[in-house]
């Protein structure tokens, strides 16, 4: 999404007085709560909140919170439909669209409402509030220290804030409740209180401008009294959950060079913290905001940053179409490919002067939630050891322990699926197999038996196709010594385990294993649903070709060890059964996803030089993220495959840096290159043409005999459109031609990697284009999808052209065109760029959406 | 009591995937020993017989996802196994495309023919060193 900062009085936008968005009810909604939260509201709006029709609460904006504000409701019901609006003195907005259906919580959550998260850590002595999400909204949350209640919030938001009385003593073993239709979560994990920081920290306060009359102030301990002074005069002491805290309703408005102070206390005797201080800016320096992704057919726009208490305004070419109080401002007018929309923000007493303007691009993935973020269940944690079978189980649990007792609601419902890891070679004096707790801990928070095999018998010991198959009786035989511990009545695990969900995890050597696990495994009842291969070795112990079950591999880009990125191959052999996933992750090392890995091998030789890699959580919030993706959807039937096709952006994650390639099984072919039909023919054994002074052919997507050049490590056939100037044409003929509404166009391409080229140079692109059977045509440029990455930046001898999936929205074609979207013919390809690269193309699909 | 900010770990010095030096080779023709495995039968208990090259190196072979490799002329030897803390074996399962007299160099596994190690040695079977 290509943005330009513009002055907003040069664009001469006009203002509706009378314009308000309606707000967002969050959803979702469940029977018996007492309250809902609505987000998206002004300062000092008041939010109306109607259900089944009637009108039934009301409250006014304070702070505007990204979260939204609480309102109290009668007790809801399933089925009820609720929505609600927002009033100021100037304007009403219209209701929110459409009604938020309450549901019952049961069929969301059968095994209980998800745990409390108590937030704001550590906790400290003398704390005053404390905060708690993972909550659902309109349920009731309380925290108690030593097993005493001490404090509440019934009809909670999430997070929610909950003041304690009396504050924390030192050392108490705190806990957050919640419960909602009688129906009792697991309680948070136990945390522990101890003594204060002294000093305590000093506050930091965000820029303020003059007209603003909220705050935003930061490094906030856990519990601490924060207290606000305007020009010495005290403005009000609050407590706070720690981290950050907005103060609103300052009166008269903030002045120009007016200083702001803020300072924080926790234990009655001891000293305050130092005091942090800003100076009020100027109205004139208030920065336009920042928007989220935008994409034809939003309806809304996603701020990401703005100041605080600001009102944010959004005009659609040149209209206006959304204000409010953000992070999310609905819009009157769904937004389309290629508009210009502008935003810009305001406060109370200061009007923004600089603005934001976007072309609307055809695709550009908005940001969900975490997929890892799923916590319904405390995590227990086993060891087994027996014969060569040594290694650690994470499992939902009643309580946070080792060996503690499953889940007993959960085990319930029926049984557990199952998730089996293996670490890769490394120094066998290393616990290489505690390396993933992480991840194990993540899938049993959401209900998933989590195994992480100890291979240190083979490791040190070489690469061979030997050492592989024994990691792969290893893993088999973990799954064998679970399915004693599911018959054995004194395990923890008895009668607990679904073996027809089992998904397998390997890193490096452990990845070429669990390739091959599913080749040989002959253990009765077992099915392997999924499986991740991270960072894969490929020497010849597997067929190569993943079949029967999800695949998904990591490449890391700056691998120095596996640094062919061996997983491609994988990738491109694999059948989409029913999908497959790759992630070529920028900036990620090999070591780094396994926590006891300590090495940056992207400074070895075969890597180096490359740019520096990301930290090691970023890598960590790759795998946990895409891999709960992975066996979500694959074992657990949950609606997480947007993330791996690429509909949507896991929060939390560096997905800058991730390029995705992805095929599902429910996909219309037009050319793989794969039928030895040669150039002239498609997949649908349809006829091609070139013109322009294109000279594409096909060629071997792989290292060795029949490649392009030696920057493919894959093992696909593809086409090469190599450079010839800018008017070079490419024609797939669709016979019959073909409905192409509801669907995008997905085709695999990568810039191919020339020495010649430097790596500073801009992208490259291409266009595709659709045309009726009436001949009709209509061209959308790969910029407005994504665009084509520049190969990855490292030692130059292992530099790679690696391709990833761009998708295109059929619907893009049809703005501004007379094309015929139901009677599509032809798919056309248009190199059309100065730079006149090479590109490597693989996998014309149409896929339904 | 105060509050511990912590002991940031340090990791130590990029741990160097450089190969030692060859120091000696053994070539002979062995019987393909394939592995017992508890779970399936392994793919190499079909194969009959390779050519093993035992090598001494002169200092430990760093541990990482690859093993050490000799380049046979083109063939990549890349069956590795450590014997010892510089003796390792490297079995070639294909024996045909092994040519006599080929000049033997020294890698890792997969490595690109410009940074292959050259060695002393040739393929003589049945010659050892």
């Amino acid at each position: 999404m290509s943005q330009e900062a513009i002055s907003r009085k040069e664009a001469d936008l006009p203002d509706d007085p009378r314009l308000l968005s309606p707000p967002v009810v969050v959803e979702p909604l469940y029977g018996c709560a007492t309250a809902v939260v609505v987000a998206g509201g002004v300062a000092g709006a008041t939010i109306e909140v109607e259900v089944n029709g009637a009108t039934v609460g009301s409250g006014v904006v304070g702070a505007v919170l990204p979260y939204g504000i609480t309102i109290g409701v009668p007790k809801l019901a399933a089925g009820d439909t609720v929505r609600g609006r927002q009033r100021t003195t100037s304007a009403v907005s219209g209701w929110s669209s459409p009604p938020v259906t309450v549901r019952d919580h049961t069929k969301d959550y059968p095994a209980g409402p998800p745990r409390p998260e108590v937030f704001g850590l550590p906790l400290y002595r003398c704390g005053v509030r404390t905060g708690v999400g993972n909550l659902l909204v309109g349920g009731n949350v309380w925290v108690t220290a030593d097993s005493v209640e001490v404090g509440r919030v019934d009809g909670c938001g999430n997070p929610q804030g909950v003041n304690l009385a009396p504050s924390f003593g030192m050392s108490q073993e705190v806990r957050a409740w919640f419960e909602l239709c009688g129906d009792l979560s697991p309680p948070s994990i136990e945390h522990t209180t101890i003594g204060p920081p002294v000093p305590l920290p000093v506050p930091v306060i965000a820029p303020q401008y003059a007209g603003g009359s909220q705050l935003d102030i930061s490094n906030i301990a856990n519990g601490a009294k924060v207290t606000v002074k305007r020009g010495g005069v005290t403005q009000g002491t609050w407590g706070c959950w720690g981290g950050s805290i907005r103060i609103s309703g300052l009166s008269p408005v903030l002045a120009s060079t007016e200083v702001i102070e803020a300072f924080q206390e926790l234990c009655p005797g001891d000293p305050p913290s130092g005091t942090g201080t800003i100076t009020v800016d100027d109205c004139s320096k208030l920065p336009a905001p920042g928007v989220g992704p935008l994409q034809g057919g939003d309806t809304a726009v996603t701020f990401t940053q703005y100041a605080a208490g600001a009102t944010l305004s959004v005009w659609l070419n040149g209209v206006p179409v959304g204000k409010g109080g953000g992070p999310i401002v609905t819009l009157t007018k769904t937004v389309s490919f290629g508009d210009t929309v502008i935003v810009a923000q305001d406060l109370a007493g200061c009007r923004g002067e600089r603005a934001i303007k976007i072309i609307v691009p055809c695709v550009d993935a908005p940001v969900g939630s975490d997929p890892s973020e799923l916590d319904l269940f405390p995590v227990g944690v086993t060891d087994f050891s027996q014969g060569p079978n040594i290694g650690r189980i994470y499992y939902p649990a009643e309580d946070d322990g080792t060996n503690v007792a499953f889940n007993k609601r959960l085990a319930g419902l029926g049984r557990v699926p199952l998730v089996v890891i293996a670490h890769g070679n490394h120094d066998p004096a290393v616990p290489n197999y505690l390396g993933y707790e992480f991840f194990q801990a993540s899938l049993a928070r959401m209900g998933i038996i989590a195994v992480s095999v100890d291979c240190n018998a083979q490791n040190g010991m070489g690469y061979s196709i030997t050492i592989i198959e024994r990691r792969a009786d290893l893993i088999i035989g973990a799954i064998a010594l679970v399915q004693q511990l599911n018959a054995d009545p004194t395990s923890v695990l008895n009668g607990r385990v679904d073996f027809s969900r089992v998904g397998l995890m390997g890193h490096s050597q452990g990845g070429e294993a669990v390739v091959l696990v599913p080749e040989v495994i002959g253990l009765a009842g077992v099915t392997i649903r999924s499986v991740l291969a991270l960072a894969p070795t490929e020497g010849g112990a597997t067929k190569k070709t993943p079949t029967g079950y999800a695949f998904m591999t990591i490449l890391p880009a700056a691998d120095g060890d596996v640094w062919p990125n061996d997983g491609a191959i994988y990738y491109d052999r694999a059948t989409p059964a029913p999908f497959k996933s790759q992630l070529f992750v920028h900036r990620t090392n090999h070591q780094f996803y396994n926590r006891n890995w300590l090495d940056d091998d992207s400074l070895w030789p075969m890597a180096a030089p490359t740019a520096p890699v990301l930290t090691r959580p970023e890598h960590e919030m790759v795998l946990i993220a895409y891999g709960c993706a992975l066996y979500r959807a694959s074992l657990l039937g949950h609606a997480s495959t947007p993330y791996l096709a690429g509909h949507l952006l896991p929060a939390g994650v560096s997905t800058q840096y991730v390029q995705l390639s992805y095929q599902q099984d429910r996909a219309l072919t037009v050319d793989n290159h794969e039928d030895g039909n040669g150039i002239g023919l498609n997949s649908l054994n349809a006829p091609t043409n070139q013109s322009g002074g294109l000279t594409a052919g096909e060629f071997r997507f792989r290292q060795g005999a029949g490649a392009f050049n030696s920057s493919f490590f894959g093992d696909s056939m593809g086409m090469v459109a190599p450079a010839g100037g800018n008017g070079r044409q490419f024609v797939q003929e669709i016979p019959g031609g073909r409905d192409l509404t509801n669907r995008e166009v997905w085709i695999r391409v990568a810039e191919i990697f020339t020495p010649a080229i430097g790596t500073s140079a801009p992208p490259t692109g291409f266009k595709l284009g659709l045309r009726d059977v009436a001949g009709a045509e209509s061209w959308v440029d790969s910029d407005e999808v994504g665009g084509v990455p520049r190969p990855f930046p490292r030692n130059p001898s292992t530099m790679k052209t690696m391709l990833k999936t761009l998708r295109f929205k059929s619907g893009c074609f049809t703005v501004g065109t007379k094309l015929d979207l139901t009677s599509v013919d032809a798919i056309m390809l248009r190199f059309d760029r100065r730079d006149d690269r090479a590109l490597a193309l693989d996998d014309l699909q149409v896929v339904p959406i | 009591m105060s509050t511990d900010a912590g002991s940031p770990i340090t990791p130590g010095p990029p741990r160097s995937p450089d190969l030692p030096r060859l120091r000696g080779l053994h070539i002979r023709r062995i019987r393909v020993e394939a592995p017992e495995l508890e779970h399936f039968r392994s793919s190499l208990a079909d194969r009959h017989e390779a050519v093993e090259f035992v090598v001494e190196t002169e200092a430990p072979v760093p541990v990482r996802a690859y093993g050490p490799a000799l380049f046979v002329g083109d063939v990549e030897v890349d069956q590795s196994e450590r014997l010892g803390d510089t003796t390792w074996r490297l079995v070639a399962l294909d024996t045909d495309v092994l040519r006599p007299h080929a000049l033997i160099r020294w890698g890792w596994m997969k490595d690109p023919e410009e940074v292959r190690q050259n060695t002393q040695f040739r393929y003589e079977p049945e010659n050892g060193e």
